[in-house]
């Protein structure tokens, strides 16, 4: 009686449990494999079958609310449809920019799509393009440092050799350094002010800054802006100081020893005061130096040096006893003080690098 | 009282329905495989896994609100157990109220579990949530009041499966009547233009509900757009409760 029953439930086991999954497994296997055949038929084109889609702007109102996620797809299609073009020997990108447009139309807040169609536009020297686009990405989302940085680089490369390229990136390096923080939001000050003057345009930069000192909100800001524009006001002193010499030894016919001579000439009312303590000094070339704008480069020279001595120390277990040893003909390529008047010391017991009054 | 005994026997009976686990299930799923998309893409992984968890409460939800609801009083009505319920001292207001109270509490319950599962898998994930997360998913549960009073009036008027698909034609169309305001040039200044213009601001615009859009992409939302936006689906909801109310009376049943 119990074998029987115990038959009887083997085959109840083989007729429901297993005879099913024997026939769904198999049933998977043949349909995988009808959908490879048809795969080998017919060569898929998902990009092709996002295109055809009807226009954006109808998309765009009947995805029943997921127009977000239809941009999240569109977006992984263009990414697609770009590796493939890259990687074709006939790369033409025909799609990309409707693509683009087409993906921030349906979800205007999204950067990715903006930033990196940026930057693909631009590798493929759609430049306008590419600035159309990140300009409008950053008219939808005004608090991204991402477009503003694209829009920098863009201009600092692709478009280097246009006039007025290098305003046009100082002004984004400071919408970057508006918008981050940590250590580079420094970084980004700075190279905004030296992209001007690069250029020789410290009155572009005095103006700049003095619109950014009026118009910042953020208090951090404003205080960044004013730093700019002082060290933009001093470039200008600077400037000013040079020319004074440059017509003051064109009339009295010698070179100018102390800058109070320009004073006594008239040339200049006064020399600037510097509310930091900075100084302006003449140099060998009798060309002025502040000490203040000379400070980062001396801050350079000194940790450049500091690095030498490490690297020294923990190759031969010992400071080096001179600067020779630790930079190779110091005399002929070793960093000069860029503030006359002053020179590198060096500690040998110590190890340390610092400055000193000659 | 007697409204909340039809609302607790309807959220007893919506609870042990098989669709309903169903639905949640794959709407867990959709949010936890949201990473794949994410990671196959260029850029904000997080931002993408912020768009399709919150998608799919939206989604999820609005299937259980149509699903669940179109077929509440119609149910009634079809084995006649509706005669049980009416032949009570109880007025036919009292019913469809407690049956929409009973729906939207499962509702509720369920908006809960995904918004909690979503919020964890984006915290997970390394993403923030903010004030402006747990507003998105209440905007998404207002919404959802208003499709499930517009799946209750339906349930009152016509079958389960004519009325899921209008309340679901409803509800695309609901998040498309922007369209009826951003009109090509050459239509502007025309009868036209202030005909779709009276149409859009009749219709209910579902797309008010959606800030997970803002939410994904870090955008702020001022509190008072969210509460105003409760204000319009509250009234919009009312209506059409009031609506359904109307009918079922007049229902010869």
């Amino acid at each position: 009686m119990a074998e029987r029953s115990s038959i009887s439930n083997g085959r109840m086991l083989l007729g429901k449990i297993l005879v099913p999954m024997i026939i769904l497994v198999a049933g998977i296997f043949v349909t995988g494999s009808v959908q490879r055949h048809v795969d080998g038929l017919h060569e898929k084109n998902t990009v092709n079958g996002v295109l055809y889609l009807p226009n954006d702007k109808l998309l765009k109102y009947f995805t029943g609310g997921l127009s977000n996620i239809l941009a999240d797809l569109m977006w992984y299609q263009t990414v697609q449809y770009t590796a493939k073009e890259f990687n074709s020997e006939d790369a033409r990108f025909s799609w990309l920019e409707q693509m683009i447009r087409a993906t921030n139309r349906l979800d205007p807040y999204y950067v990715d799509p903006y930033r990196y169609g940026g930057i693909f536009l631009a590798g493929i020297g759609d430049d306008e393009v590419a600035e159309e686009i990140l300009q409008t990405g950053l008219r939808h989302q005004p608090n991204s440092w991402e477009l503003p940085y694209e829009l920098h680089s863009l201009y600092l490369m692709n478009r280097r050799h246009e006039p007025g390229a290098q305003k046009i990136a100082s002004h984004y390096a400071y919408m970057i350094a508006e918008r981050i923080d940590g250590e580079m939001k420094q970084a980004y000050f700075d190279l905004s002010r030296n992209l001007l003057l690069k250029e020789n345009m410290v009155d572009e930069a005095v103006e700049f800054f003095t619109r950014a000192v009026k118009t910042a909100d953020d208090p951090l800001v404003r205080a960044q802006a004013e730093a700019q524009l002082h060290l933009a006001l001093l470039e200008k002193n600077v400037l000013v100081l040079n020319k004074a010499i440059a017509g003051y030894e064109q009339k009295v016919g010698r070179e100018i020893v102390s800058l109070e001579e320009l004073v006594t000439a008239g040339l200049i009312n006064a020399i600037p005061n510097d509310p930091d303590g900075g100084e302006y000094v003449l140099d060998a070339n009798r060309k002025v130096v502040n000490t203040v704008l000379a400070q980062p480069i001396l801050d350079y020279i000194l940790v450049e040096l500091g690095r030498r001595v490490h690297v020294y120390r923990k190759e031969h277990g010992r400071n080096p006893e001179s600067f020779e040893a630790f930079w190779p003909n110091f005399d002929e390529e070793g960093p000069k003080h860029p503030v006359p008047g002053r020179r590198l010391r060096y500690d040998p017991v110590t190890g340390i690098v610092d400055d000193e009054a000659i | 009282m007697r409204i909340r005994a039809i609302a607790a026997n309807t959220y007893r009976e919506a609870i042990r329905d098989k669709v309903l686990y169903l639905l949640l299930i794959f709407g867990i799923i959709s949010i936890v495989s949201s990473r794949i998309l994410g990671y196959m893409s260029i850029g904000d992984e997080l931002k993408i896994i912020a768009d399709i968890s919150l998608a799919s409460i939206s989604i999820f939800g609005a299937l259980i609100a149509v699903f669940v609801g179109t077929n509440l009083v119609y149910k009634e009505i079809d084995k006649r157990t509706i005669y049980t319920i009416i032949s009570r001292p109880i007025d036919r207001y009292e019913f469809i109220l407690g049956k929409y109270l009973g729906l939207i509490t499962l509702l509720a319950v369920t908006t809960l579990v995904m918004g909690i599962i979503s919020a964890l898998y984006i915290v997970m994930m390394g993403g923030s949530l903010g004030v402006i997360y747990f507003e998105a998913v209440l905007l998404i549960y207002w919404k959802l009041l208003l499709v499930t009073a517009f799946s209750v009036l339906l349930s009152s008027l016509t079958s389960p499966v004519l009325g899921a698909i209008i309340v679901l034609s409803a509800y695309v169309f609901g998040h498309g009547t922007g369209i009826l305001i951003d009109i090509p040039v050459d239509m502007q200044g025309t009868y036209m233009e202030s005909l779709l213009a009276a149409i859009y601001f009749v219709l209910p615009n579902l797309s008010n509900f959606d800030i997970w859009k803002e939410y994904a992409n870090g955008i702020e939302i001022s509190h008072t757009y969210v509460v105003w936006n409760m204000v319009y689906g509250a009234l919009y909801t009312a209506l059409l409760l009031y609506l359904a109310t109307l009918v079922f009376e007049n229902k010869d049943v």
